[in-house]
C-alpha cells in the first residue's frame, strides 16, 4: 500500500488551508503529524477521505497509484481508507453493532454474505480488547458516549474494518491515562506491513505507545519539517516558535486572500 | 365478517365494523361505552363503523394494553372518550392503516384520575388526509402521560395533528416524542401544546419533535406551545426539522456504506425506536412492513 499526497492544496469556503502537502504514507510506516492549533492537520485527514465541505484546488491524492480525487467517501472506504474523527458524529436510532455490521458487510464479496454470529464474537472481542463494557453494541452510535468512548469505538471500528491507511486525528484527546495505553497497546497490535498509519496529536503521550517512524510538523497548511522521533522531545519541551524561527515563518502569510484592515481602511495587498 | 388475520389468536377482540359488532372478549358493550378492566391485552378493530361516539372505561387499579387498529375506506369521523381510573395504567397503541386515499378524522379525549398512567404509541402511516387530535386531561396529581408517535407521509398525504396535554393538577407529568418523516409533497402540520395551570406545581411538562424531511416540496410544520402560569415545575420543548444531517451522512459513508445504505440506515434511526416499543410481535412486524412499504412507495431513499 502507497498513498501519496502531492501539492496539494485545499480551501474549505473560499480559505485556503492546505498550501501545498507533500506526503507518502506506505504499508508498515506509522507517520505523526503535530503542529500548532487550525493548521491544516484535521483538514488533511479529511480531504483524504473526501469529506464535502473541503475543495481541491490542485494537487492529488494517489492510493496505490491511482488518483481517489475524484471518487465518492464510501468508495475511498471501500478501498481501505479510514479515519477516525476528531469529533466522531452522533447518529441517534441507529445501534453501534447494526452500524459496524453494515459497514464490515459493504466489504463482502460480491455474493457472500456476513456470518453474524461469526461477527458478533468479533465485535465483542473487540470491544472487550478496548474494555468497552457489555452494552456498547447495543446502544446508539456515539450517542451519549463520553469523549473517551467515543475515541474508542473509532479505534473498535478500525479494528473490525481492517483498513490499508488510516488517519487517527487526535484519538488521544478525552483518554484517560488507563485508556490512553488501552488505545497505544490495541493499534500497536494493528501495525503491520499492509497498514499505513497517520497520527494526528498534540501529545508525545500517544507517541509513547505508538512509536512512529516519521514526524512532521504542520504550519500553515505546509509540511515544513520531518525529522525523527527526538522531534516529538523537542515540540513537547518547546512547542512551535524554535521551529517559525529556523524556518523563517511569520503568523501572518497564511492566508493568500486580501486582509480587510476593517472600515475606511485600505486593503494591504500581499 | 371475519377477524383480520393477525388479531385470529388473540384472546380479546372487538370488531366494530359497519354496522356490524363481533366481541369476542368478555367486556360489555353498552350504548358505545366499553368497560375494560383487570389485565389485558385489547384488540379493538374499527373498520368504517357507522357510530361516530365511543366511550371507553378504565377500571380502577387495572393495567390494559389496548390496540387501536382502524381501516376505513370512507371518510370517517369518529370520537372517543377514555376514562382512566385511579391506580389504572392503559397503554394505547394506535395504527391508522387505510389502503385508499379517504379523508379520516379522529378525536380522542382522555381524562386520567390520580396515580393513572397513560402510554399513547401512535403509528401515522397511512394514505390520504388524516386529522389526529389527542387532548390528555391530567386531572388529578401524580397522573402520567407518554405520547410517542411516528408520523410518515409520502405522495401528497396530509397530516393535520393536535396533541393537547391539560396537567389540571398537582404533580403530573407529560412527554411526547414525536418523530416525523416526510417526502413528495407529503404535508404534516403539527400542534403541540402543553397548559400547566396556576397551583399545579411539580408537574413537568417536555416534549420533542424532530423530523426529516427528505424532498424538495414536503413540508413538516410544527408549532410547539408551552402555556405555563406555575412557577415550579419543569418544562421543555424542542423540534428539530430539517434534511437528513450532512455529517451523519459522511460519517456512515466513511465507513463504507453507501448513500442508500446511509440514508435508510439513518431513517430507521427514526423508526426504529418508535418500533421497538410496540410489545404485540404480530402487531410489530406488521407495522415494520408498513413502514417499509410507506418508505418504499414514496421512494423516500
Ligand atoms: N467551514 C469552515 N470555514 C472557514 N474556516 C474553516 C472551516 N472549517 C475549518 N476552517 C479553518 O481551517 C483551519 C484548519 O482547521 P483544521 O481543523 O484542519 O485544524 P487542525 O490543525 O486540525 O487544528 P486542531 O489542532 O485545533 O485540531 C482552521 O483555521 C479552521 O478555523
Ligand atoms: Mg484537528
Amino acid at each position: 500500500m502507497v498513498l501519496e499526497i502531492k501539492d496539494l492544496f485545499v480551501s474549505v469556503e473560499e480559505t485556503m488551508i492546505l498550501q501545498g502537502v507533500n506526503l507518502i504514507v506506505k504499508g508498515g510506516e506509522t507517520h505523526a503529524i503535530m503542529g500548532p492549533n487550525g493548521t491544516g492537520k484535521s483538514t488533511l485527514a479529511s480531504i483524504c477521505m473526501g469529506h464535502p465541505k473541503y475543495k481541491i484546488v490542485s494537487g492529488d491524492i494517489l492510493l496505490d497509484g491511482e488518483s481517489i480525487i475524484d471518487k465518492p467517501v464510501d468508495e475511498r472506504s471501500r478501498m481501505g481508507i479510514f479515519l477516525a474523527m476528531q469529533n466522531p458524529t452522533e447518529v441517534p436510532g441507529v445501534t453501534n453493532f447494526d452500524f459496524v455490521k453494515a459497514a464490515k458487510q459493504t466489504r463482502m464479496e460480491e455474493g457472500k454474505h456476513l456470518r453474524v454470529g461469526k461477527f458478533i464474537l468479533e465485535f465483542e472481542g473487540a470491544s472487550k480488547d478496548l474494555k468497552m463494557g457489555k452494552g456498547l453494541a447495543h446502544r446508539f452510535l456515539n450517542q451519549g458516549f463520553s469523549g473517551g468512548e467515543k475515541k474508542r469505538n473509532e479505534v473498535l471500528q478500525m479494528k473490525l474494518l481492517n483498513p490499508k491507511v488510516a488517519f487517527l486525528d487526535e484519538i488521544d484527546s478525552g483518554l484517560d491515562v488507563d485508556a490512553l495505553r488501552i488505545v497505544g497497546e490495541n493499534v500497536t497490535k494493528m501495525k503491520s506491513k499492509d497498514l499505513g498509519l497517520v497520527l494526528i496529536t498534540h501529545y508525545q503521550r500517544l507517541l509513547d505507545y505508538i512509536v512512529p517512524d516519521f514526524v512532521h510538523v504542520m504550519i500553515n497548511g505546509k509540511i515544513v519539517k520531518t525529522g525523527g522521533l527526538d522531534l516529538i522531545t523537542k515540540i513537547d519541551q518547546q512547542g512551535y516558535d524554535w521551529v517559525k524561527t529556523e524556518l523563517g515563518i511569520t503568523d501572518f502569510d497564511r492566508r493568500k486572500e486580501p486582509v480587510s484592515l476593517g472600515f475606511c481602511a485600505t486593503k494591504s495587498i500581499k | 365478517m371475519k377477524i383480520p388475520k393477525y388479531l385470529q389468536d388473540k384472546i380479546s377482540v372487538i370488531l366494530l365494523n359497519e354496522k356490524e359488532e363481533l366481541n369476542q372478549s368478555k367486556y360489555e358493550i353498552t350504548d358505545n361505552l366499553i368497560t375494560l378492566h383487570s389485565i389485558d391485552n385489547v384488540y379493538l378493530f374499527i373498520g368504517d363503523y357507522h357510530q361516530s361516539k365511543i366511550e371507553l372505561d378504565i377500571l380502577s387499579g387495572s393495567n390494559i394494553q389496548l390496540y387501536m387498529i382502524f381501516k376505513s375506506s370512507k371518510q370517517r369521523d369518529y370520537e372517543f372518550k377514555f376514562n382512566i381510573h385511579e391506580s389504572a395504567q392503559l397503554d394505547v397503541f394506535t395504527d391508522i392503516r387505510n389502503i385508499e386515499k379517504v379523508k379520516v378524522s379522529l378525536k380522542r379525549i382522555f381524562n386520567l384520575e390520580k396515580d393513572s398512567t397513560l402510554n399513547i404509541n401512535n403509528a401515522l402511516l397511512n394514505i390520504g388526509e388524516t386529522i389526529l387530535f389527542d387532548e390528555v386531561n391530567l386531572n388529578n396529581e401524580f397522573a402520567e402521560v407518554s405520547i410517542d408517535q411516528l408520523n410518515i407521509g409520502s405522495y401528497n398525504d396530509v397530516f393535520k395533528v393536535n396533541q393537547d396535554i391539560k396537567h389540571n393538577a398537582k404533580s403530573t407529568k407529560s412527554q411526547i416524542n414525536n418523530s416525523l418523516i416526510c417526502n413528495s409533497t407529503a404535508k404534516l402540520k403539527y400542534s403541540v401544546s402543553g397548559y400547566i395551570f396556576k397551583g399545579n406545581e411539580l408537574s413537568v411538562c417536555d416534549q420533542d419533535n424532530k423530523g426529516i424531511i427528505l424532498s424538495e416540496f414536503g413540508e413538516i410544520e410544527v408549532e410547539p406551545k408551552l402555556f405555563i402560569d406555575e412557577y415550579n415545575v419543569e418544562a421543555s420543548h424542542g423540534a428539530a426539522i430539517g434534511q437528513i444531517d450532512e455529517e451523519q451522512l459522511y460519517y456512515l459513508l466513511s465507513r463504507g456504506l453507501s448513500e442508500m445504505q446511509a440514508r435508510s440506515l439513518i431513517i430507521s434511526g427514526y423508526t426504529k425506536p418508535f418500533i421497538n416499543k410496540i410489545q404485540d410481535e404480530d402487531i410489530k412486524l406488521m407495522v415494520e412492513r408498513q413502514i417499509l412499504k410507506k418508505i418504499n412507495e414514496g421512494d423516500i431513499v
